[in-house]
């Protein structure tokens, strides 16, 4: 008979020098932008958008997440995304200065100072230093005689700059590995709203995010069921804490059936409980072990997430001065920038 | 003793050459004891070495990372999260590289030994015996003294007795006097001088029947190695635990410990 024996007495244990690193990446804010535009995106649409999976274990490299974009003609705009033809029409609107700063997919022109509908910031920004180009002051833009056609083509601008974001989303894109996106307006955006997740909102993309004592004062212990006001089923986890806080949750056991924004309980044996009040969808898919599966998990996009991108608004390429100078030709064509405020809204 | 949990369950398997391992578990019985009670020293220098698996690239390593990842962010799916997974294997890799450096170079005691020696007697009597691997024809069952044993290659020779209870089996041989020269491995034939009844021949006797017709095994200079065959199976508890320093994804500390075994089979 053969020997087949434990030697406990030859027991190691050593622990590595190197610290798993997650630290993401910030992205410089937009300045020096010359005027100021708003949108209320809902976010539902634009959490749908942005998705991201796991390897699942496959290999051992830098290469990061998987992400992709849905098709989304909806990140800006009021068409349905799953339409095939997409209507910026009507998006842009100059606002009275008493109007909400956000709308939802209204692009809003907040006014500069009369605090009516007359004068757009933006557009009578643009409108002044097309003044200053053809007249050679911002003071005249009186001196047009379509002044109210000139902001209204600047709207329309805007809006010609939204129909191009959303062609960028006009499909799916590919489903790229982070290390390897390099190109493509749509993986760019989404690794970068990713990187900036990573360093700015980490614990989003923690079971633990969001958790709240909700009874008595759960100790550390593991296996732990949960409840749920949703359909899943079978997960269960184990609970850190340090007296009241909680430090950690982590997923034991896998279930199925767990969705986004569904309440969870965790009850320990001695009765105390934590509650997750709105699952995000990389918590869903964390109980239901499918952060590997290549239909993708939603960015943890959240309510109030603020977004900015740069839109430039350029002269007419046949606008001359007042003296029969083309601008395009004597190098003083008009270009200025907006800063689009998105605001993600429940 | 009964197997400690692990928390990787996939057994990491290698082998170890028998000239290279049994001469780093030795023991002595203790004299003047009326109970079987031994001596292990310490555990000689051995060349364990890296499995077939055990490397950064392998699953193991991966489990880690995974391990660690649960920790940190609550799934172990969540292991692309890392900006450093290479890293991190890499370094896994050297502390397995670090546990093979002090699991040879443990000298420190000679518990190791005794578990194993303890472990054996208990599960593998039989190879504690000079009847391991002895076999007899033809006899004539009754009890036998002043028979010689002599060594194939050695050629050396020893008084013993033995009991035989049938033309095939012997149910005792116990050394009368002994004369310190049989080696391990030889064969050894036991006849009573050219009388019938007796003829027993024992095979490529281990180390501890070697001790015991040399009269050795009480010896503390000259040790006895345990007698490990080809095939016995020789199972290590390895712990790799993360950095001392790691924090999770909410700054708290994190201590995170991956377990396995690593089964060696002895070729």
């Amino acid at each position: 008979m053969s020997l087949n024996l434990y030697l406990s007495e030859l027991n190691k244990s050593d622990a590595i020098d190197t610290q798993g690193a997650f630290t993401g990446h910030t992205t410089d804010g937009l300045s020096d932008t010359n005027a100021n535009l708003y949108y209320q995106a809902p976010l539902a649409d634009w959490q749908r958008i942005f998705k991201f999976y796991t390897d699942g274990g496959a290999d051992i490299t830098d290469e990061g997440v998987t992400l992709f974009t849905e098709e989304a003609r909806d990140i800006i705009g009021d068409t349905s995304a799953a339409s095939d033809s997409y209507s910026v029409g009507s998006l842009y609107a100059a606002n009275a200065a008493t109007s909400a700063t956000y709308s939802v997919n209204v692009v809003n022109d907040i006014s500069a100072g009369l605090g009516n509908t007359t004068d757009p910031a933006a557009a009578l920004d643009f409108t002044k230093e097309l003044a200053r180009a053809v007249f050679g002051s911002t003071e005249s833009v009186d001196m047009f005689t379509n002044e109210s056609t000139i902001a209204t083509s600047y709207g329309t601008a805007i809006e010609t700059c939204a129909t191009a974001i959303a062609t960028e989303f006009a499909s799916t894109s590919s489903k790229t590995i982070y290390a390897s996106i390099s190109s493509g307006a749509n993986l760019l955006t989404v690794k970068r709203i990713y990187d900036q997740l990573r360093y700015t909102a980490l614990t989003r993309f923690t079971m633990g995010y969001g958790a709240t004592v909700s009874a008595g004062t759960p100790a550390d212990s593991t296996n732990n069921d949960l409840t749920t006001d949703g359909s899943g089923t079978g997960a269960t986890v184990d609970l850190l804490m340090t007296n009241s806080t909680i430090d950690s949750i982590v997923v034991y056991t896998t279930g199925s059936g767990y969705v986004k924004g569904d309440t969870i309980t965790i009850t320990t044996s001695a009765g105390n409980s934590v509650e997750i009040s709105s699952l995000t969808d990389v918590q869903a898919n964390m109980l239901n072990g499918t952060l590997d599966h290549s239909d993708g998990t939603e960015l943890p996009l959240l309510a109030d997430d603020v977004f900015h991108i740069q839109l430039t608004v350029t002269s007419n390429a046949s606008q001359t001065d007042a003296a029969g100078n083309s601008l395009d030709t004597i190098g003083d064509t008009v270009s200025r920038t907006a800063d689009l405020t998105i605001k993600l809204v429940a | 003793m009964s197997l400690p949990s692990v928390n990787y369950n996939v057994i990491q398997t290698g082998t170890i050459s028998l000239n290279n391992i049994q001469s780093a578990f030795q023991f002595y019985n203790t004299s003047g004891e009326s109970e079987w009670n031994i001596t292990g020293l310490s555990k000689g220098q051995t060349q364990f070495t890296n499995t077939n698996g055990l490397n950064q690239n392998d699953n193991t390593s991966h489990n880690f990372i995974r391990q660690l990842a649960q920790k940190i962010f609550g799934s172990m799916d969540a292991d692309d999260f890392f900006d450093n997974s290479v890293a991190l294997s890499n370094n896994w890799e050297t502390q397995i590289t670090n546990i093979l450096t002090s699991l040879n170079g443990t000298t420190a005691n000679g518990d190791a030994s005794k578990e194993l020696i303890d472990k054996m007697i208990s599960d593998q009597s039989e190879r504690f015996y000079i009847t391991y691997n002895a076999s007899v024809s033809g006899a004539t069952a009754g009890t036998y003294t002043g028979l010689t044993a002599t060594g194939s290659s050695s050629s050396a020779t020893c008084t013993v007795s033995t009991v035989i209870t049938s033309s095939t089996e012997i149910q005792s041989i116990a050394v009368s006097a002994t004369n310190g020269t049989f080696t391990v491995n030889e064969n050894v034939t036991i006849t009573n001088g050219g009388g019938s009844g007796v003829n027993i021949s024992i095979s490529n006797i281990n180390s501890v029947q070697t001790a015991l017709l040399n009269g050795t095994l009480n010896s503390s200079s000259s040790p006895t190695n345990a007698p490990l065959e080809v095939g016995d199976k020789i199972k290590l508890h390895y712990t790799i635990n993360c950095h001392d320093d790691q924090v999770s994804a909410s700054n708290n500390d994190v201590s995170m410990s991956q377990t396995f075994f690593v089964e060696y089979t002895i070729v």
